[in-house]
């Protein structure tokens, strides 16, 4: 009781060394608190934020990257295809072309081949209707000559003038 | 003014150990006030921040600033911290003193924790120490050493008095200030208060006032020596531990 008095009358003298170390350590533990519960979030979701921000900007220069490559391998494909068709169109048509040339070839031989043997099937007919003229001309000379044989000719010219006449309007029919 | 702490005591040996209880009041509400705040301002933290995450993120990065004036962020990076939790208490005892005081017949039992030197020079003991120890621990005994000889070795004993000097300097100052502009106060109240304890109409309405401005001004004195203690508790801390040195 006596200390207590003097302390509380000596207040103001006496060094409050106890106020130094209530303070600090109530310091202390605020901090640990606050880096706990308060700045250590919200430290971490900035560092967190940072990280996000950087990796965006990579992710960003990344995908630009890309697109270009990719750009100009669309562009080669296209140049590529685009040659490649215009090959295409160049060997069909040269195809066209000579498949052109050959129809026409064939056709034209195949035409002649016709004409070889249509000449050659008028010429059979005709050495055909040659020979059948010849047989009947023959028959037809026999007949007549057998008919003139057989008839009597002698002294009358008339008679022999319709005959031969007969014979040739005969012959002439039967041609 | 005139008013005492309560005090109490504890005894060790042959040594009594003082301390106010006012000092465990103010202290405690400083820090529950802090903590309320910080933890309140660091609430649903988003990656797309809004309203007060904005304003701690803010915050953070004005802290940041601090520190990156006074040492590379390599070296600073883990006093970040610190440097938030001791801007935000210093600032918070700094302003809580100025709606009211509690005093009781002899005593006083509310203040701003700052308005007393034992708070203030507790917290510049802490920073210089703090100073110390991280210039060993980051450049050696050796090398740390070394520093109080430069330029040259006859000023070692004023390199010495140097450290002592930013304590008491780096405590006192804030001190002086939030302890003025508390007396102030006080003074600007005593006008309106008859010395029996009772309101004098005429010295009220005289009182209203410079009671405006004075607190007005205590208020941006309050952020601006709070300011003040952060940077140059990084400025010393960065002295010793910073790399170039």
């Amino acid at each position: 009781m006596d200390t207590m008095m003097i302390a509380a009358g000596a207040g103001g003298e006496g060094l409050r060394i106890l106020d130094m170390i209530f303070t600090l350590f109530t310091f202390l533990v605020l901090l640990a608190l606050l880096k706990k519960f308060a700045w250590g979030p919200l430290l971490g979701m900035m560092r967190q934020r940072e990280e996000y921000v950087a990796n965006e900007i990579e992710l960003a220069e990344k995908s630009r990257k890309d697109a270009e490559t990719y750009v100009v391998e669309q562009r080669e494909a296209l140049s590529a295809a685009r040659t490649e068709s215009k090959e295409m169109l160049d060997s069909s048509r040269r195809q066209a072309e000579a498949e052109q040339a050959r129809l026409v070839e064939q056709a034209r031989l195949e035409a002649e081949q016709i004409k070889i043997e249509a000449e050659k099937a008028i010429e059979r007919e005709r050495e055909l209707a040659k020979q059948s003229l010849q047989t009947e001309v023959v028959t037809q000379a026999l007949s007549a000559a057998r008919h003139v044989l057989r008839s009597d000719l002698k002294g009358d010219e008339a008679k022999q003038r319709a005959l031969v006449t007969d014979f040739l309007s005969k012959a002439k029919g039967a041609n | 003014m005139g008013h005492e702490f309560p005090t109490y005591s504890l005894q060790l040996g042959d040594y009594t150990l003082y301390g106010s209880w006012t000092n465990v009041i103010t202290v405690l509400i400083a820090s529950l006030l802090v903590f309320t705040f910080a933890v309140w301002g660091t609430r649903r933290l988003a990656m797309k921040p809004t309203g007060k995450q904005n304003f701690m993120e803010f915050f953070a990065e004005f802290v940041r600033g601090v520190i990156s004036s006074a040492m590379d962020w390599k070296t600073g990076g883990r006093f970040i911290s610190f440097g938030m939790t001791l801007i935000l208490f210093i600032l918070f005892s700094n302003l809580m003193g100025l709606p009211f005081n509690v005093i009781s017949g002899h005593y006083l039992w509310f203040n701003s924790p700052t308005a007393d030197p034992y708070v203030t020079l507790a917290l510049s003991t802490l920073v210089v120490a703090m100073s110390h120890y991280y210039g060993v621990k980051l450049h050696g005994l050796k090398h740390y050493s070394a520093e109080y000889v430069k330029p040259v070795w006859f000023l070692l004993p004023i390199k010495l008095i140097e450290e002592f000097a930013n304590t008491l300097t780096l405590g006192l100052r804030l001190y002086g200030n939030i302890f003025a502009g508390e007396i102030m106060i006080t003074i600007i109240l005593g006008l309106a208060i008859t010395a029996q304890g009772a309101l004098n109409p005429l010295g009220a309405v005289f009182a209203i006032f410079p009671m405006i401005l004075w607190q007005g001004f205590s208020i941006f004195i309050g952020v601006i020596q709070s300011y003040i203690f952060l940077t140059l508790a990084m400025v010393y801390i960065g002295h010793k531990a910073s790399a170039e040195h």
